[in-house]
């Protein structure tokens, strides 16, 4: 494979805590312009392996090779291209939609009548311009993630993580969401998508992890997934494949 | 950047009604129960317009030197120094209806009190303290008000006789003995008080953005640890003193309180403040817990406004001076309270500094802190 084309690699990523192992050596390659997803279930240690790759989280061992540069020794340098979307909204209750945006994009060094641009922008694009002045206290739970959204976009990245973004809201808003990841990544942006709904990254993914117990269990596209278990993949979900592979159901219902 | 941070954070503080509530109307509060509660113990410290005090010097005595500066001092306050060089001083006292008589030897001094004097026996007491501190160049923390009977302790007296020895005395009106009433006490130091319990104007924004993790999106900006904290104590800071102004100008407009120099005491507070928040958001990154840091921070100002004047006023508080000398808010008061009455104070720079070393140095601290706290992430 072409290294060019690799714009996120990690190397034996591994976390602890104490003696419990949450991510095991993984070492996963994101190919530029490619949505890709990491399925598993709740614990498997999806947000973990997110945030040590957004530099959250220190790894307890492993690195993350970010454009072809160490991430942790050029931190200063590539963090603005990266944008990464919690799993539960990170934004201050007490600040406007419009406050939000501003605050979480200058941290990008962006200012002046870019940054109003930037927010007028990203407001637009997650749907809130209307309520740019509302308090993000006042949001619906569909409202404050795609707010959450906002605040992660307005430095233009290139790569996107989101980590579940679509637990716990209404279809529709899912639905809005999912169209704007595709929309992203249209123009232009790589996207790594978090879930254990199997359903939306199938239909999302162009690459598919399968991660369990801190490890990636099997990799490659939908169908190829599917191979793995069966020789007739319209008889299989990627649900079962999870079965077959791991021996247990992917979620708890 | 930075600019934008402080921007917000500064406006969530402001939009916390009850958070600027509090400094706005504590103070007033505190201040109001206080005075009323100690008008008529303060208006007891007053003591006769004028009244006469018995004295005596043995030769060669190492205060001999300073009794011009203590006689021509003391008589603006209306106390009348009147030598008595024969005679047993208790029998003078008696005979002469004196509520104090002083009686300087070669390196110490005792203090008679009549034990119906009190107040007579306080303001010399804290008069010889002063006046040994301003004999000393104005800076001994050694002297204190003299307990009792007292005498000065050797060190003192040594101190005392190389100063006398090598310089001149000039008098002007050197040491001063604060002729304050209990609203304006209460009312400028409680003030003083609030300003170091600045921490509850961030403990809600603080609390939020633990709860929702808000740290994430700093820590994966690269923002570094300096313009973090700073971003955290300057809202801080510009919110309780937006707050106090307020209330110090209620106390003004509607209690009457006179701040004698408003620039000067504007500088003292917003420097108390600037150490406080400092100090107390060492607490809150050290143990990442509001109430920690809450409980934590109030039990300590509480015992330094309890040494310093907050509750009982530093002039006659029996709290011994160590504890005093350990307390910034006692600098602070005691540069407020002569600033309010002889619109000039040593302590005003002793409390500007003293604010100013707590507060860089726990801004070192707190940069330390969240550098540490990454690593280990
Ligand atoms: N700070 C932490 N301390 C201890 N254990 C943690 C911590 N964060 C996550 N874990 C554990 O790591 C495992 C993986 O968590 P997480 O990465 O959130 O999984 P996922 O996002 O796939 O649901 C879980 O078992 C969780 O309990
Ligand atoms: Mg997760």
């Amino acid at each position: 494979m072409d290294n060019n084309e690799i714009i996120l690699r990690t190397k034996d990523l591994t976390k602890k805590y104490g003696s419990h192992v949450v991510v095991d050596n993984l070492g996963i390659e994101i190919r530029k312009g490619e949505i890709f997803g990491l399925l598993g279930p709740n614990g498997a240690g999806k947000s973990t392996t997110m945030n040590m790759i957004c530099n959250i989280v220190n790894p307890t061992l492993g690195s993350v090779e970010f454009m072809g540069k160490d991430f942790r020794k050029n931190k200063k340098e590539l963090c603005r291209h990266l944008g990464f979307i919690p799993q539960d909204p990170a934004i201050h209750g007490n600040l406007k939609a419009w406050e939000n945006v501003e605050l979480f994009t200058s941290l990008y060094g962006i200012k002046g009548r870019e940054l109003r641009d930037r927010i007028d922008e990203s407001l637009e694009y997650v749907g809130l311009s209307e309520k740019r002045n509302d308090y993000a206290k006042t949001f619906s739970g569909g409202m404050k993630r795609r707010l959450n959204i906002a605040c992660a976009i307005g430095h233009h990245p290139d790569l996107l993580i989101f980590d579940e973004p679509t637990v716990g809201i209404d279809p529709q808003s899912r639905n809005f969401i999912l169209e704007k990841i595709k929309q992203s990544n249209r123009n232009g942006a790589t996207v790594i998508y978090t879930s254990h709904y199997m359903e939306e990254v199938e239909a999302i993914c162009d690459r598919i992890a399968i991660m369990d117990n801190g490890k990636i269990i099997a990799i490659g596209t939908s169908d190829e997934l599917k191979k793995l278990v069966v020789d007739d993949i319209s008889k299989v979900t990627l649900e079962e494949v999870f079965l077959t592979i791991t021996g247990k159901k992917l979620r708890d219902y | 950047m930075i600019f934008y941070l402080i921007k917000n954070y500064l406006k969530m503080m402001l939009r916390s009604s009850s958070n600027i509530l509090m400094y706005i109307l504590a103070p007033t509060i505190v201040a109001a129960v206080l005075t009323s509660a100690f008008t008529t113990l303060m208006d007891s410290y007053k003591a006769p317009e004028t009244f006469e005090v018995g004295y005596r010097v043995s030769e060669g005595s190492v205060f001999s030197n300073g009794m011009n500066a203590l006689k021509e001092t003391l008589n603006d306050k209306g106390v009348i120094m009147t030598e008595y060089t024969e005679g047993d001083p208790e029998e003078i006292m008696g005979r002469m209806e004196l509520s104090v008589f002083v009686e300087f030897k070669d390196n110490e001094y005792l203090l008679y009190k009549n034990r119906d004097a009190r107040v007579e026996g306080q303001i010399l007491e804290y008069a010889l303290g002063e006046w040994c501190s301003y004999m000393m160049s104005g800076g001994a923390e050694t002297v204190g008000s003299v307990q009792g009977v007292g005498k000065s302790g050797e060190k003192t007296a040594e101190m005392f006789a190389a100063i006398t020895e090598a310089s001149e005395i000039k008098v002007e009106h050197p040491f001063f003995v604060p002729a304050i009433d209990s609203t304006d006490y209460y009312g400028i130091i409680e003030i003083a008080y609030f300003a170091w319990c600045s921490i509850i104007c961030g403990a809600m924004v603080f609390t939020a953005e633990k709860k929702y993790r808000i740290g994430r999106r700093f820590a994966m900006s690269g923002v570094s640890e300096f313009k973090l904290y700073i971003s955290r104590l300057v809202p801080i800071v510009m919110s309780v003193a937006i707050g106090l102004l307020l209330s110090a100008v209620i106390g003004i407009v509607f209690f009457d309180v006179h701040w004698g120099n408003a620039l000067l005491s504007a500088l003292v507070v917003l420097m108390s403040i600037f150490a406080a928040t400092s100090f107390e958001l060492v607490i809150y990154n050290a143990t990442s817990s509001m109430v920690a840091t809450v409980v934590i921070s109030f039990a300590i100002v509480w015992f330094m406004g309890f040494f310093g004047g907050s509750f009982e006023t530093y002039m006659f508080s029996s709290a011994p001076q160590v504890l005093k000398d350990f307390s910034p808010i006692y600098y602070e008061n005691r540069a407020l309270v002569e600033l309010s009455c002889m619109g000039k104070s040593d302590y005003t720079i002793k409390s500007i500094l003293i604010s100013g070393a707590i507060g860089i140095v726990g801004s070192a601290l707190n940069i330390g802190i969240l550098k540490l706290r990454k690593e280990r992430s």
